[in-house]
C-alpha cells in the first residue's frame, strides 16, 4: 500500500530546503521550484559526541 | 616543487563549491594540484593520502578551511595562499534576503516545505536526516560516509514516518520533472525509474528521452538499500507509490544484484504489481532471467520501457566503423582497451558486457576480487577504470566536475604502445562541469597525436549521458567530441560493446 505522504509528494511536486551544497539549491531555483538554503555550519563546533547529547537534553 | 598549505578558521563552505575552488585553483600559473576541503577526520585522512602531509597535521578544527597545493616553487604558491579570500568569494543564495542556519528556523520561514536535500559532510549528515525524518519530511541524502548503523536506523524511521530517504550516497533523482543533485533534464511522461546509482539513473532517464518517450519520476534509493542489512526500504516504498501513481505507466527497477533475502521480498511485491516492472539487476549474469520484464542493461531498460509505454523506441543513428576497419586502423603492436570512466556504474556495465564477450578485464572496481588492479594508476592488460572512485577523489574533485586527472590518464595511456582503445563517457546535466568535452577533448587530440606519431592509430570511443535540454548541450558536446576524432556511440552499452569486439580481433592469434 502506497503512503500518503508519497504519493503527495509525487502529485504535489517538490517544496525543498537545501542544506549543504549550494549548488543543488540554485540547480532547484533555476528549475523553478521553491528551495530555501539553509547556512549550514557544523553544529557544536564540530564534535560529533557533543551533538548527539545537545540533542538528546533539548 | 613545493607543496604547501593555509587554514582559514571558523568559515564553512560545501563540498562543490570547495571542489570548483580546487579547480580554479589547479589551473593558475605555477600551481600543478590543489585540494580545498573542511578539515573534518576523514578530509584530513584524505589529504594525507593525497600527498599534503603536512596539511593534514593541521592544527585545524571541523569548521576551518584548508588550502592545500602543489606548485612549481614558493612564490606562486604563495600568490594563491596569501589572498585566499579572493578564492574563497561566495555567491549570492536562492531566496536569499531569509538567512537561516537550522532545519528548524527553515520550517519556521517554510512551513510548507516537503523535502530536505542533504549533502552536508558524512559525520554530520546522519544527525541532519534524522532531523528532518522527524518533521516527517522527505530526504533526498547525498552524502556518503554515513555508518551502516545510522543508515539502518534512518531508515526504520523513514518507514515510520511514510516518508521517501533517497539515500545516504544517492546521486539523482527526478520528482515531478524537477531534478535533484547531478539529474539531467529530460522530457515528462509515463516511465518511473527506481534506481540504487547515479549515473545508472541518469543514463536511463536520458535514454528514455532521446528514445521519444519521459520520465514521470526516478528514485534514487541511495547506493545500498537493497542489501539485507538495509532490506530494501525506499526501493519497496517507491515500488508502491510508482504503482499507485496515475502518470506512471511502466517502471523500471535499476541495481546491482541485491541480497537474497530482499531479492525474496521484491520478487513477492512484484507478484501484486498493477504495472510491468522491469528489473535490471547488473553484474548478475542472469538473475532475473525469470522474472516477467527483465533487461540485461541500462540500455536494454530504457528501450524496453519506452516500447512497454507504447512508444517505438529510436536511438540517434550512430556513424561509427565495422569492427574489421576498426582493427585494420590499429597498429599493429596496440592490443589493449583501457577505459577511463567518470560514471561508476558506467565501469561496471562496462566489466559486465566484457565478461559475458569472454574478454578478461582489470579494472579498480572489479567484478571479481582477483581482477583488481595492484595500482589503480596503472592499467594491465584490458583494462576499465573507475576514475570517480575514492582512490582517485581523495583531495581532488570528482571527475564529473574536475577532468585534471582524467586527462593526464588519457594521455599517459597513449604513451603506452600496448594501448590500442581509449574507452571514455561523459556526463551532462546538472552540477556536472559546464563543458564536460571541451575539459577533456586537448588531451585526446594530443594522445592521438602521441600514436600517429608512433606512425599508427588510437581509437577513442565514447558516449555522451545526457539530452539536448542540458545546460552543456547534448548536440554540442557530440560535435566536439567527433572534431577531435572521437567516435561516438548512442550510449554506454554501444561503445562497450564494440570496445569488446574489437578487443577481441585485437587478440586474435596472427594479428
Amino acid at each position: 500500500m502506497s503512503e500518503p505522504r508519497i504519493q503527495d509528494l509525487l502529485r504535489s511536486g517538490i517544496h525543498a530546503i537545501n542544506i549543504g551544497v549550494k549548488d543543488f539549491a540554485t540547480n532547484l531555483d533555476t528549475q523553478g521550484v521553491r528551495v530555501l538554503h539553509i547556512d549550514w555550519r557544523p553544529p557544536a563546533e564540530g564534535d560529533t559526541e557533543m551533538m548527539g547529547l545537545l540533542d538528546k537534553l533539548l | 616543487m613545493v607543496t604547501d598549505h593555509a587554514i582559514i578558521q571558523n568559515q564553512y563552505f560545501d563540498s562543490v563549491f570547495l571542489m570548483r575552488v580546487a579547480k580554479r585553483i589547479s589551473a593558475a600559473e605555477g600551481i600543478e594540484q590543489a585540494a580545498a576541503v573542511m578539515a573534518t577526520a576523514k578530509n584530513l585522512e584524505a589529504l594525507a593520502q593525497a600527498g599534503f602531509a603536512s596539511a593534514a597535521r593541521g592544527p585545524a578544527a571541523p569548521n576551518d578551511v584548508i588550502v592545500a597545493l602543489r606548485a612549481t616553487d614558493s612564490t606562486h604558491a604563495r600568490a594563491i595562499l596569501d589572498h585566499l579570500d579572493q578564492w574563497l568569494n561566495r555567491e549570492e543564495t536562492p531566496n536569499s534576503g531569509t538567512t537561516v542556519t537550522t532545519l528548524s528556523d527553515a520550517l519556521g520561514v517554510e512551513p510548507n516545505a516537503n523535502l530536505a536535500v542533504i549533502s552536508v559532510p558524512g559525520e554530520y549528515a546522519a544527525r541532519e536526516a534524522r532531523l528532518a525524518l522527524e518533521q516527517n519530511l522527505h530526504v533526498f541524502l547525498f552524502s556518503d560516509n554515513v555508518s551502516l548503523e545510522d543508515e539502518v536506523s534512518l531508515k526504520q524511521l523513514s518507514k515510520e514516518r511514510g516518508v521517501l530517504l533517497m539515500g545516504p550516497d544517492c546521486g539523482t533523482a527526478i520528482i515531478g520533472g524537477a531534478g535533484i543533485g547531478f539529474a539531467n533534464s529530460v522530457r515528462r511522461g509515463p516511465v518511473g525509474v527506481i534506481g540504487a546509482s547515479g549515473t545508472g539513473l541518469q543514463e536511463i532517464t536520458t535514454l528514455v528521452h532521446r528514445m521519444g518517450s519521459g520520465i514521470s519520476h526516478a528514485i534514487g534509493t541511495g547506493s545500498h538499500d537493497l542489501t539485507d542489512a538495509v532490506g530494501g526500504v525506499t526501493s519497496m516504498q517507491a515500488l508502491d507509490a510508482l504503482d499507485a501513481e496515475p502518470n506512471t505507466k511502466v517502471i523500471v527497477l535499476v541495481s546491482k544484484p541485491p541480497g537474497q533475502v530482499t531479492l525474496g521480498r521484491i520478487r513477492q511485491r512484484m507478484a501484486s504489481m498493477s504495472k510491468p516492472v522491469i528489473t535490471c539487476f547488473l553484474g548478475s549474469s542472469g538473475l532475473e532471467e525469470h522474472w516477467p520484464h527483465p533487461a540485461h542493461d541500462l540500455t536494454e531498460s530504457a528501450s524496453e520501457a519506452v516500447r512497454l509505454a507504447g512508444v517505438a523506441p529510436t536511438l540517434l543513428p550512430g556513424s561509427y566503423p565495422s569492427v574489421s576497419s576498426a582493427v585494420a586502423e590499429i597498429g599493429p603492436h596496440r592490443r589493449y582497451v583501457r577505459g577511463l570512466f567518470a560514471g561508476g556504474t558506467f565501469c561496471y556495465q562496462a566489466q559486465q558486457i566484457f565478461r559475458e564477450a569472454g574478454v578478461t578485464v582489470h579494472s579498480n572496481e572489479p567484478l571479481s576480487r582477483s581482477l583488481k588492479l595492484a595500482d589503480p594508476y596503472r592499467s594491465v592488460g584490458h583494462s576499465l577504470v573507475d576514475m570517480g572512485a575514492d582512490v582517485f577523489t581523495v583531495g581532488r574533485p570528482h571527475p564529473m566536475i574536475d577532468s585534471t586527472l582524467r586527462a593526464q590518464r588519457v594521455e599517459a595511456e597513449a604513451r603506452y604502445p600496448e594501448t590500442a582503445i581509449l574507452l571514455l563517457d561523459f556526463v551532462l546535466g546538472f552540477s556536472a562541469s559546464a563543458d564536460p568535452v571541451g575539459d577533456l577533448a586537448p588531451a585526446i587530440k594530443r594522445a592521438r597525436e602521441q600514436a600517429e606519431g608512433q606512425g599508427n592509430r588510437l581509437l577513442v570511443l565514447s558516449s555522451v549521458c545526457g539530452t539536448e535540454l542540458d545546460a552543456q548541450g547534448f548536440n554540442r558536446q557530440i560535435q566536439a567530441l567527433e572534431q577531435a576524432g572521437v567516435t561516438v556511440f548512442p550510449s554506454a552499452v554501444d561503445a562497450s560493446r564494440f570496445a569488446a569486439a574489437v578487443a577481441i580481433e585485437l587478440g586474435k592469434v596472427g594479428r
